[in-house]
């Protein structure tokens, strides 16, 4: 996986920027925990998604591309890059079945 | 494909933008707050207007920092979106090449609550001119101080319009570049940058709101 | 979400309470601050203040009787609108202190302008005395609010003194 730590707008580098070995398959959303607000527009010829994790990130991306972004939440930004690539792994993890 | 604004509209209008538990809106790289037109201008017009009681100089002052303050939120707000995810999945497909980036971006800020922004005519790289239908400037001056009698008063429109043809024309918003201070300066300060006019407004006795932008 | 909001897709407005919301980022947030700070000196808190106060006195009378608990109301509003987390709880009838986490504008102001000596949050400060005086009945100038700590000016959060006039308090 590529990483690339961005300072956000806002102060702290919390935004974090991952290439993921393979594109984003819709079902790879199911994998991350925590999730209260799912958006996905999948109308769109490239769909748009958007993962709200409360006290941890918000996670956006296209399906079918391999970059995903992370913007970790102000009062765990120490800990935006473990977080970040934590999810990042169960996203692109195989699925067994 | 032509850019469908009705798609685009829809489309930003269903991304959750509400505050998180944090209190914050994180969208398209930028934070957003959903603001109140009411304080806008209400500061903005307390401004002019005092600069008008102070006579010629510190009117010119007043209008330039408030246009100013549009050229930010242009190269800010309209490159952050431009340069996002969200564009690229929302727009992106839309886009047959440069010019199509003008009315993808118009597309978005009718989604933004400003009133509605019509392209009236584009000639690339030259000349872009903007028709707002209910401008929340506009709007609210009239509410509060009746017809105005200090000129036109669509100062974020007039900055807006601006940084649409300073990001897309003057600059290159599709080389992605960082959206740095530095770049700031180069479009909006120097050679060959656009400069935009209210060259109608609703406000100032005209039926509708017209802006133009053109090489400085 | 707690804050009613209408969307007119041909005339491309959003309202709340009859009152027009607009997006707009931290830059020209602070952008047009500035301006109004560097153009208008000594008297530009008070514009700042006072422009706050009265939208939000607009939107909470517009909403009316919609809203039954106005200072949860104002709590959840400001959050759900991204100006930060605000705690109204230890401000009543009489005033009190106001607290603001994760201010959109001092967090703002910071990230683009540095740190600065004087409070930045007149945005919220105008937001607390709106939402006190509607809350209690009060006239808008019998409350006042000025903000005593801010995260732009070294401060951990942002805290507010909420005063009410005598005249108002003897009531």
């Amino acid at each position: 996986m590529k990483v690339l730590v961005q300072r956000d707008c806002l102060g702290g580098e919390r935004i974090v920027e991952i290439e993921l070995p393979r594109p984003v398959r819709l079902e790879d959303l199911d994998r991350i925990e925590g999730v209260e607000t799912r958006t996905v527009l999948a109308h769109l010829p490239r769909p748009f998604f958007r993962l709200d994790v409360p006290g941890r990130f918000l996670l956006t991306g296209i399906v079918s591309d391999p970059r995903v972004r992370f913007t970790v939440r102000m009062a765990v930004r120490d800990r935006a890059l473990e977080l970040a690539l934590e999810a990042a792994e169960r996203l692109a993890a195989r699925s067994t079945s | 494909m032509s850019v469908d604004e009705r798609a685009i509209v829809e489309a930003v209008g269903g991304l959750p933008l509400v505050g998180n538990e944090e209190g914050l809106i994180p969208a398209f790289g930028l934070y957003l707050t959903r603001h109140y037109a009411d304080y806008y201008n209400h500061v903005s017009y307390a401004y002019l207007h005092a600069a008008h009681q102070e006579g010629p100089e510190a009117v010119a002052k007043a209008r330039a920092a408030l246009i100013e303050a549009g050229h930010v939120c242009a190269f800010n707000t309209f490159g952050g979106i431009m340069l996002s995810q969200e564009w690229e999945a929302v727009v992106g497909p839309m886009l047959s090449g440069r010019d199509d980036w003008v009315p993808g971006i118009v597309s978005v800020i009718n989604a933004l609550g400003w009133g509605r922004w019509r392209l009236e005519g584009l000639t690339p790289g030259e000349e872009l001119r903007v028709r707002v239908d209910n401008s929340y400037e506009s709007t609210g001056y009239l509410e509060t101080h009746g017809t105005s009698k200090v000129g036109s008063v669509c100062f974020l429109a007039t900055g807006g319009v601006a940084g649409i043809m300073n990001l897309i024309y003057h600059g290159d918003i599709l080389a992605r570049p960082a959206l740095t201070p530095d770049y700031y300066a180069e479009l909006f300060a120097g050679t060959g940058r656009f400069v935009a006019e209210e060259v109608a407004c609703r406000a100032a006795g005209a039926e509708r709101c017209e802006v133009v932008a053109r090489r400085a | 979400m707690s804050v009613p909001i209408q969307f007119d897709a041909e005339r491309a407005v959003v309202l709340s309470g009859g009152r027009s919301l607009v997006f707009h980022c931290h830059f020209y947030n602070c952008a047009l601050q500035r301006a109004i700070e560097e153009g208008m000196g000594e008297r530009a808190p008070k514009v700042l203040t006072e422009g706050a106060a009265r939208a939000i006195h607009a939107q909470l009378t517009g909403l009316g009787d919609a809203i039954e608990d106005i200072p949860a109301f104002a709590e959840a509003a400001f959050r759900e609108l991204g100006f930060g987390l605000l705690d109204l709880s230890g401000v009543g009838a009489r005033g009190g202190a106001a607290k603001v986490q994760a201010s959109h504008y001092a967090m703002g102001w910071t990230a683009v302008h540095g740190p600065r000596e004087t409070p930045a949050c007149f945005f919220p400060a105008g937001f607390i005395q709106g939402a006190v005086a509607v809350a209690h009945g009060l006239p808008l100038e019998s409350v006042t609010v000025e903000e005593r700590g801010c995260y732009a000016a070294g401060a951990e959060d942002c805290v507010f003194d909420v005063r009410v006039s005598e005249g108002e308090v003897a009531r």
